[in-house]
């Protein structure tokens, strides 16, 4: 599930006093000095002496310091800059055979062993209602070691004056296009992260996000028609570079009707085609409903892919424990076990990863000390694996953990996220032009529009940002009102044709929602342009009178 | 940190302003202690307890803004907290929508805080999980649930003399209970400010009853149908049409309460005449703080909808100003007036029909006509001759809350219902309504 | 019948379900009064296939989901109702390759009128442009496309015609429940969907 709440937040606080969502807004100058290692190694020990003295068989800490910038503008304005803090510390412990979790934002010696002490209380108490003890795979100790976010630009390090110029060009760029409004956003994300468990890990983490959205709306006041299009960026985990955006770093679309980005990405040149394209969309013709070939962009593939596959084959919601919200899976443990339920056609190929450059999922240990890694999900059409932490990894046979535990902060309890979940490219040869020369009747689909799929993930439904008719082999012109519907077996047996490696590009969400109380989450999805046949689409104009 | 209590948020608040050396100076304190338990597979998987207060303090000198927040309370943490504010402020660039500070309100108190929730211990959480665990393994289905209260305050202050204090709590229950085999599930939701309003048994005795109804549902074909929609069905999807009542969005002609030719369309008839819903802080079953956090205005009683009519919209103090309109808080709660009906009094004048019991997963397909789409879940039956005959697949819709609020036969009696997506506390009632417009089957159960 | 140029008729058969989509009449009858000048009686009739009263109709509407098996009555009438220069229009509503409707009316029809009687009409026919242009056929619905049934979406109609003109038009395509809504709800949707059905009727009375 995508959640926009986060969104919300940031949106609606211009102009007014906000409580920022993450912590404490601070000066943007504090923001590069680290804590120091040793002072959280001895933090870490406290809390772990504390819960071993205390009768816990495992315990894991995690010191955490949240680092957020935000910048939100309308038009020609900026609405709100906003720094934020975090810092505080979680411990999980095992006693008894079941969990406990306590966590403080107060950093000392006592604090922390206090809180070791009341999760392991805690523990004892939820024993008492369990069935089954918890086992956790076997992982080796590391030691003490470091991994940080590869970069070359530190956004902590970049003027606010920079940053805002870059956002208020890009709106300037779209209201001269052709837009009547535009918004943009920059949201940057550093998470100093360290892990210490019993195992004997005390891994230091260093990580960093950045996405910049935006839209664009353009209204014709005397047809009382508003259109938007929003920008066809994909978050990354990256520093400032991401926006020094090179000559290899365009991608022309099939036709040529737009440019896309890969590995870096031109804001301004975005908002630019945006303001001219939200134009263009209030004249665009209307879809004719009726099954057509889909030709699918990896702006676009990624939210498809995240929904009908990611959270498809995360093993907590197939064992039942997002049963009462997000939901459980048509992935269920027979299919796999049959080890021939066809997810996909043969082309089909699908990996887990946490370990691709520049990828949201991209950390060097999870949030259990387990090592990064890749592995396969769907193979030639067959579900093969699935998603698992330390605690599932004997349900699916596997020795050790696939490394899929986060929390979103200090103060939450670390669960099995989605790592990077990606479609491989095709092993022939072919370009999206190539593809679109193959289809008689198609739309070519790009961006992320809206998405909705059930709780167990047949049945979805999606739109995009921007749709051209495809007749005989031609973009003949762009369509608007388009959304398709499908099953997720259906859908991914109907992929027919894939691009090559050249054309192999990750889109990703930025705050995937998951968990009670709610955590979000950021998460990748690669992908090459993909053709899926005779997919429904609906028109979904309406009038209100 | 031990909660506040007024006098000592009134030092706080007098303590910043003192220090600020900015033009005006806006301070919001929030305080809470929020306790919860989760469980699946019949067994409690999380339990938690997290005591926050934050401080945020907003600054400006002019048109710069600039704001900071911490949750220490001491003098020296207090200057280090307006500093920062002030630093940001200085680093900003001016925003030419930037509203001062507000007059002084005057905040007519509401009665947010119960005491029963606030004794909400442990204890009685963990009862709630083992309630609700074992009336499902009664009956052969594995539950999911989960329940959290909170108990805390909630205080605005600004240099103009604005000063606001008030406690306030809340729970939130939540349950699943599937059949082992996965054929049925049943859901049920309850929010309350008060806990003696709130019974776990009743609530999951729901749910049971749902999942054991719900199993062998038969497919019935898409297309429009009349909807018997229980309040849980609906919340979202009107929830989502109020957060787009925004008066500038309307004016720039980027709302589906935008006029062809510029304007917003206020005053015009949108929906059946039955359709009555209001905001109103003080109300006994949902009552919100008096004011609105983000603006520091005082909330007033207002008609959103009168007789199908627009009866006002959302104006920010900037929008306001520009269109010589006046502003007011932010709304907390919808209350949507009803019939004296139950559900089952709905069902039993119903021909033929579907009961949703439940909608899930609702997005935004088309803002100009608002089209939603999403899915019933969780226990959707046929009901023929005032009877529910069978359940039946769930389905996915596509459908707008303009024309739901059209097609409305008959309105029941409102229940609370607490927003899950959407910020409002509501009270709806369960609604008939024709041509529901179902467009495909989903295998989900 | 002075005071009307058209009125809507229903056929009811013995072996079916043809009490469906009630909506429908209508919501279509409503689109006659709002597109054309034909004066219509605003009331659904709706007769039996063995009546003979169901001979003066100018236009009848056959639908269901079961197995269709006519009666000698049945047949002799609707026989003489197609040979005669009236007008049936049948929707199956449950559009599926497999379904009993189809196979079983079409069966009843072979019987009829000949195996080869039942044909597709190219999607150029007159029906599709006897009052608005429909450049490629048929319209597809919302319902075919959305999974239901055979989820085939049929691009074409079949037809049985007497002396170059459609007396029998049949559709797979579930227009009955894709006009199955209240009349008043036409004003939500961004193109008409039941124009088709203005077409049909024109072309059922002449033009």
């Amino acid at each position: 599930m995508e959640r926009r709440s986060f969104l919300k937040v940031g949106a609606v606080a211009g102009g007014s006093l906000l409580v920022p969502v993450f912590g404490n807004a601070i000066a943007a100058e504090e923001l590069l000095n680290p804590m120091a290692v040793q002072f959280k190694k001895s933090l870490a020990d406290a809390a772990m002496n504390a819960a071993t003295k205390a009768g816990a068989s495992y315990c894991d800490v995690r010191i955490g310091r949240y680092l957020n910038q935000f910048i939100t503008t309308r038009d020609l304005n900026v609405e709100n800059i906003v720094n934020t803090e975090s810092s505080g510390v979680g411990v999980r412990v095992i006693a008894g055979g079941a969990y406990g979790f306590c966590s403080t934002n107060v950093m000392t010696l006592d604090s922390v062993a206090d809180a070791a002490r009341q999760a392991v209380a805690i523990a004892k108490a939820n024993a008492k209602l369990q069935t089954e003890p918890v086992v956790l795979a076997p992982v080796k100790g590391v030691g003490e070691v470091a991994w940080a976010t590869p970069f070359k630009k530190d956004w902590r390090a970049v003027p606010i004056k920079d940053k805002a110029d870059m956002l208020l060009a890009a709106n300037k760029a779209g209201l001269d296009a052709g837009a009547s409004f535009m918004a943009a956003n920059l949201f940057q994300v550093n998470q100093q992260k360290y892990f210490a468990s019993t195992d004997g890990s005390y891994i230091d983490q260093d990580i960093h996000r950045l996405w910049s959205p935006f839209t664009a709306t353009a209204v014709d006041k005397t047809s009382g028609k508003f259109r938007t299009r929003d920008g066809l960026s994909s978050p990354a985990s990256m520093g400032f570079e991401f926006f020094d955006c090179k000559a290899e770093n365009r991608v022309k679309a099939a036709g040529g009707v737009t440019t896309l980005y890969k590995g870096a990405y031109d804001l301004i040149e975005d908002a630019r085609a945006a303001g001219r394209q939200a134009r263009e969309k209030l004249t665009a013709k209307t879809v004719d409903p009726g099954k057509y070939d889909l030709v699918l962009s990896p702006e676009h593939l990624f939210l498809t892919i995240h929904e009908s596959v990611g959270h498809a084959t995360e093993l907590d919601r197939v064992l039942g424990y997002e049963a009462n919200y997000a939901g459980t899976s048509f992935a269920t443990l027979d299919k796999w076990k049959s080890k021939n339920f066809k997810y996909g056609s043969e082309l089909v190929n699908i990996v887990a990863d946490k370990t691709t450059p520049g990828s949201l999922g991209l950390v060097g240990y999870d949030d259990e000390g387990v090592a990064s890694k890749r592995w396969d999900l769907i193979r030639n059409g067959i579900l093969v694996n699935y998603q698992a932490t330390r605690d599932q990894a004997a349900i699916i046979g596997e020795k050790e953990s696939q490394g899929c535990s986060y929390a979103d902060s200090w103060s939450s309890v670390q669960f099995q996220r989605m790592p990077n979940v990606s479609l491989e490219a095709g092993k022939k040869q072919l370009t999206p032009d190539e593809m679109v020369k193959d289809v008689k009747k198609g739309i070519y689909i790009l961006g992320r529009g809206s998405y909705s799929i059930d709780q167990q993930r047949y049945n979805f439904q999606f739109g995009g940002q921007l749709y051209f008719e495809i007749k005989n082999g031609k973009i003949v012109n762009q369509l608007e009102d388009v959304a398709y519907q499908s099953n997720t077996q259906e859908f991914w047996n109907a992929c027919t044709a894939l691009c090559d490696e050249r054309d192999w590009r990750m889109g990703g969400s930025f705050f995937d929602g998951k968990g009670q109380p709610s955590q979000v989450s950021a998460v990748s999805h690669g992908s090459p342009t993909t053709r899926f046949n005779g997919i429904n689409v609906i028109n979904t104009a309406r009038k209100i009178g | 940190m031990k909660m506040l209590n007024q006098e000592e948020a009134k030092r706080v608040c007098d303590k910043l302003m003192s220090l600020s050396k900015a033009d005006e100076c806006r301070v919001q304190i929030s305080g809470s202690r929020n306790g919860n338990i989760r469980y699946a597979r019949n067994a409690v998987s999380t339990a938690g307890l997290a005591e926050n207060t934050q401080l945020t303090v907003s600054v400006a000198f002019g048109k710069r803004q600039g704001t900071a927040s911490i949750n220490e309370f001491d003098d020296k943490s207090l200057e280090k907290v307006i500093r920062r504010a002030e630093d940001v402020a200085r680093l900003a660039p001016e925003n030419p929508e930037f509203q001062p500070a507000v007059k002084k309100q005057d905040y007519k108190s509401s009665v947010t805080f119960s005491e029963a929730t606030a004794a909400i211990d442990p204890e009685y959480r963990a009862e709630v999980a083992a309630l609700s665990i074992n009336s499902a393994r009664k009956q052969g289905l594995v539950a999911a649930g989960f329940f959290s209260d909170t108990t805390g305050f909630e205080t605005v202050a600004n240099s103009n003399g604005v000063f606001g204090y008030q406690t306030l709590s809340n729970l939130g229950f939540t349950v699943t209970t599937r059949t082992e085999d996965g054929r049925g599930s049943g859901w049920v939701t309850r929010s309350a400010n008060d806990a003696r309003k709130f019974d776990a048994r009743e609530a999951s005795e729901i749910a049971i009853e749902k999942a054991l109804k719900s199993v062998d549902a038969k497919a019935l074909e898409p297309g429009r149908y009349t909807v018997i929609l229980e309040p849980a069905a609906t919340s979202e999807i009107i929830g989502r049409m109020f957060g787009a009542f925004d008066a500038r969005q309307a004016d720039e002609g980027r709302s589906f309460l935008s006029k062809k030719g510029g304007g917003n369309r206020l005053g015009e008839k949108l929906f059946d005449e039955q359709v009555n819903i209001w905001a109103d802080p003080w109300n006994p079953d949902v009552p919100v703080l008096p004011w609105d956090g983000q603006a520091m205005l005082a909330r007033e009683r207002a008609d959103v909808v009168k007789g199908g009519k627009i009866a006002s919209l959302d104006y920010t103090r900037y929008w306001a100003e520009k269109q010589g309109q006046r502003a007011t808080g932010r709304h907390g709660n919808m209350i949507m007036a009803g019939g004296g009906k139950s559900t089952e009094e709905l069902i039993a004048s119903t021909k033929k029909g579907i009961l949703v019991t439940r909608t899930w997963y609702i997005r935004m397909v088309d803002p100009q006509s608002l089209l939603l789409t999403g899915l019933t879940r969780d226990g959707t039956f046929y009901i023929e001759n005032g009877k529910i005959k069978h359940p039946v697949k769930n389905f996915r819709f596509n459908e707008s809350p303009v024309s739901m609020l059209n097609n409305i036969d008959e309105l029941g009696k409102p229940v609370v219902i607490g927003g899950d997506e959407v910020r409002y506390q509501m009270l709806i009632p369960p609604m008939k309504v024709r041509d529901f417009n179902f467009t495909s089957l989903s295998d989900a159960v | 019948m002075a005071s009307y140029d058209f009125y809507f008729t229903r056929l009811t058969y013995e072996s079916g379900d043809w009490d469906v989509d009630v909506r429908m009449p209508s919501n279509v009858l409503n689109s006659l009064v709002e597109y054309t000048t034909l004066r219509v009686d605003p009331v659904e009739r709706i007769v039996a296939l063995s009546d003979p009263k169901m001979l003066e109709a100018p236009f009848c509407y056959f639908a269901g989901h079961k197995l269709v098996q006519f009666t000698a009555a049945e047949r002799k009438n609707l026989e003489r109702y197609i040979k005669g220069g009236g007008f049936l229009f049948v929707d199956d509503c449950n559009h599926d390759i497999d379904g009993l409707f189809a196979k079983s009316f079409e069966a009843e029809i072979g019987r009829i009128f000949g195996p080869k009687a039942l044909h597709k009409i190219p999607n150029n026919h007159a029906i599709y442009s006897s009052f608005f242009k429909f450049e490629d056929g048929p319209p597809n619905t919302g319902v075919e496309l959305n999974g239901w049934g055979d989820d085939l979406v049929h691009d074409y109609l079949k037809a049985v015609e007497v002396g170059g003109r459609v007396r029998l038009l049949y559709s797979n395509k579930d227009y009955g429940c894709e006009w199955d809504y209240d009349f008043r709800n036409k004003r939500f949707l961004a193109v008409d969907n039941t124009r088709f059905a203005v077409n049909i009727i024109q072309y059922a009375l002449g033009a």
